[in-house]
């Protein structure tokens, strides 16, 4: 099923979405680079894309 | 992306986020107090988050609800971190607060078929779980934004 990820790339994901979130430089991340974000911890397909894409 | 926020929309996120790290919930009095803001200029920044994702203020109180991966709410996901509890809004945020933070935190999820409490977090900066976990992500990513609370 689409929907269902396995805890170690779960854990991969929230690494990279959330690694900058304490960051002095944040920026809000663009549709692109979050999409960018799943398709490098191998999420992908129409479950994963985000709106726009 | 074009950066939307102003350097009071900045502040005013960081000191959410501090909040919930020190293990309290931001209301917008307190950010006033702790920044020194007018209460109208916090509103106004909490528009501009809650415009872009941000955080998601309570649909009754203006309050933050959501300031992802905090829950100002209890969730099933109480992650310990530093000897704090803080809640999650799921196991995607529970282990973005160990990103976020770069630390370890465990916490436990209930299994959404069994609800059987399953533990899980980050040790020395790897992740773990009961063998063969999963995650269940029930809603699509083209319709998180549809209901984010549910979602």
């Amino acid at each position: 099923m689409d929907g269902l990820v396995p805890v170690p790339q779960m854990a991969a994901l929230a690494r990279r979405w959330y690694a900058d979130r304490l960051s002095p430089d944040w920026a809000p991340k663009s549709r692109q680079a979050s999409q960018a974000i799943f398709t490098a911890v191998g999420l992908t397909g129409p479950f994963w894309t985000l709106p726009g894409g | 992306m074009a950066a939307p926020f102003s350097a009071t929309d900045l502040r005013v996120r960081r000191e959410i986020l501090e909040t919930f790290i020190a293990g309290h919930i931001p209301t917008r009095i307190g950010v006033m107090r702790a920044l020194g803001l007018e209460y109208a200029e916090v509103s106004a920044s909490y528009a501009v988050l809650a415009a872009t994702h941000v955080i998601v203020p309570h649909p009754d109180t203006g309050e933050v609800w959501m300031a992802m991966p905090f829950s100002a709410v209890p969730t099933p996901f109480s992650v310990m971190v530093g000897g704090r509890a803080v809640w999650a809004n799921c196991v995607w945020d529970a282990f973005g607060i160990a990103a976020a933070l770069a630390t370890d935190v465990t916490f436990v999820s209930p299994c959404p078929v069994s609800h059987v409490p399953i533990a899980a977090g980050v040790r020395r900066g790897v992740a773990y779980a009961a063998p063969g976990a999963v995650v269940h992500v029930g809603v699509p990513a083209p319709r998180w934004w549809d209901d984010i609370g549910f979602t």
